[in-house]
């Protein structure tokens, strides 16, 4: 599924009357009523993107820039003020398609495991399946589907209280829940906040192996070692607006430009960035470790660094070679 | 000058259920001034640690001696309590009234402080937080950070001895967590005994001492410097390695001659004194 925003904003304020009556008009009236309202308090301004089918969607940005208020557009939760959010094409503001899309978009919030309320594993997990009103012999497949893919063992899990399980578990459980309902879009809100590093991993390998298994991933965090790790591609909001948005060798290239809106780069690409200041030739887009000890190594032994950048891979080189293939074709 | 011990902990054991022990034969002390920083991964016994050490929680077996006193002593309770303040990870969870000055006094207005030492105290602890000017603020106006410099000027505010921090960054994104992390160095290079519970290891690396428990038991303990920069040892407790310490090591395995850092600094200056010689 495709995700588009088109100059979406969205205000907290005036009432929900207000709001639609606002919808029924032309966004130019819409934008009249609300875009200059003097004192408005704009969650989003005029964000605009695509998330691609098959992605992995990197969400950054300081509290308070929106992401949250981003991700509820999603699947309808919210509605835009102005602006429109199409799935594969299909406006969620129209009546009835937010319901069918959120079967394919699953929101998983941050710290899941307080939404959990069922008696046994099994009902909590069962509870989106059942209400999409599957039959008892598919909801049953896919609660053990779903507690297979987050690694639970149904056999020693399903019938204890999700409440008497650790956190670690117990956020497992709210993902199988979501995951049970079969969405082709996982949003993550923090999906790691909270976790010891073993669990992070852990969580992280798992959020990696969806990916890898076809599922488009939007994930919202503020570990830039993580997003930096994980995305094709990364959108940096910063008061309701995007910020940046390319890939994360784009994305963190400007290290003070991000600092300034309250985020740091990961963690060796900030080093970097420190020992050029003092000096230090290094000429990659986005370091890792051991790149960077590679490179640092080579500095101080006298041999030039190739500056030239690694060649793109995963996702971002899918897209430049598509842009090549259709620059291609126009010349032809 | 000699410095008490503040918090004692004999051959202490604790259960939840009468047969799975949290932690036993445990024994730990941390001294009057000491910025203590305690690493483990969910499950190591950290927070019911914690809450031994103001008396939330009592020992089945062995003793906790806090400033001195017994906690199972039920006359001390109050005077423990007072002195040792808990802060916890969540901050909607422990703020108590809509106004910024109100939640910041009802821990010393419960201890039965008057005014105007009541207001001096409320004006005080907030200076101390970075937050004077916001006495008349709403709590729910503020960022998670925020709300939590609120929640320890409430502790501040009652003047204890100790100041305990379980997880209280885990909520917070970086600039909230930069920002309660200087109040807390601050307050401790003024005198205060600190113990904070924390998975990040570049607050661990601001401490005196790191200890770090497993499965209730003390496994490693000792400076910042000698702990955090044994990497093997870490990762096979689940808990992390600082930045500066991976990369050492991974530029150490490149040939580069540099010690062991367990911050970006000491890393930089090195490798700057290093290119220096070229």
């Amino acid at each position: 599924m495709r995700l588009a925003f088109e100059d979406v904003s969205y205000s907290y304020e005036g009432g929900e009357a207000k709001k639609r009556r606002g919808r029924r008009k032309k966004d130019a009236a819409r934008q009249a009523d609300w875009g200059n309202a003097p004192d408005a308090v704009w969650a989003l301004r005029d964000v605009t993107f695509t998330v691609e089918p098959g992605e992995f969607f990197g969400v950054a940005g300081h509290t308070g820039s929106g992401k949250s208020t981003l991700i509820q557009h999603m699947n309808g939760l919210v509605h835009p003020t102005c602006g429109r959010v199409l799935a594969d094409g299909r406006d969620l503001a129209e009546k009835g398609v937010a319901t069918e899309v959120r079967r394919q978009v699953g929101l998983v919030f941050q710290y899941p495991e307080n939404q959990l309320f069922a008696n046994t594993v099994y009902d909590d997990v069962a509870f989106g399946p059942r209400n999409m009103g599957l039959g008892a012999e598919e909801v049953d497949r896919r609660v053990r589907e779903g507690l297979a893919l987050v690694g639970l063992s149904f056999d020693e899990l399903a019938e204890r209280s999700p409440f008497d399980l650790s956190g670690g578990q117990q956020r497992r459980v709210a993902f199988a829940g979501v995951l049970a309902m079969e969405p082709e879009v996982l949003v993550l809100d923090e999906p790691v906040a909270g976790l010891d590093p073993l669990s992070r991993e852990e969580f992280l390998g798992l959020i990696r192996e969806l990916h890898a298994g076809g599922r488009t991933i939007v994930m919202v965090s503020h570990s830039m070692e993580d997003l930096a790790a994980l995305s094709d591609r990364i959108l940096v909001l910063s008061e309701g607006r995007v910020f940046r948005l390319g890939t994360p060798a784009e994305v963190f290239a400007d290290a003070a430009a991000l600092k300034a809106v309250g985020l740091g780069a990961p963690a060796p690409e900030a080093f970097a960035a420190s020992l050029r200041e003092a000096g230090f030739e290094l000429g990659r887009d986005l370091y890792d470790e051991r790149t960077l000890a590679a490179d640092i190594a080579a500095q101080l032994a006298g041999t030039p660094v190739a500056a030239a950048p690694d060649a793109a891979v995963g996702f971002a080189a899918l897209r430049a070679a598509d842009a090549v293939i259709e620059g291609g074709g126009d010349d032809a | 000058m000699s410095t008490d011990v503040f918090v004692d902990f004999r051959d202490a054991a604790f259960t939840y259920d009468g047969e799975a022990f949290v932690f036993r034969h445990l024994n730990l002390t941390v001294p009057q001034g000491q910025f203590l920083c305690l690493l483990g991964g969910n499950g190591s016994g950290k927070s019911t640690l914690a809450k031994h050490i103001n008396a939330l929680l009592l020992p089945d077996e062995g003793e906790v001696v806090v400033f001195g006193c017994d906690t199972r002593d039920a006359e001390q309770t109050y005077f423990i309590r007072s002195n040792a303040g808990l802060v916890f990870q969540n901050p909607d969870d422990q703020l108590v009234a809509s106004l910024i000055e109100n939640d910041v006094a009802f821990g010393p207005e419960n201890l039965g402080i008057p005014n105007p030492e009541l207001r001096e105290r409320v004006t005080r602890a907030l200076a101390e937080v970075g937050l004077q000017g916001f006495e008349a603020h709403e709590t729910n106006a503020l960022s998670g950070g925020q709300k939590q410099r609120v929640a320890i000027a409430g502790v501040l505010a009652m003047d204890p001895a100790i100041l305990i921090l379980d997880e209280a960054t885990a909520m917070l994104d970086p600039r909230g967590r930069a920002g309660l992390m200087r109040v807390v160095r601050e307050l401790h290079e003024r005198g205060m005994t600190v113990v904070m519970i924390t998975h990040f290891m570049e607050e661990a690396a601001a401490a005196d001492r790191v200890v770090v428990l497993d499965g209730g038991e003390v496994r490693m303990d000792g400076a910042p410097e000698e702990v955090l920069v044994r990497a093997d040892e870490l990762r096979s407790l689940s808990l992390e390695v600082p930045f500066a310490c991976r990369l050492s090591l991974e530029l150490q395995a490149a040939g580069v001659p540099v010690s062991t850092c367990i911050t970006d600094d000491t890393l930089k200056e090195e490798l700057c004194a290093l290119r220096s010689k070229m």
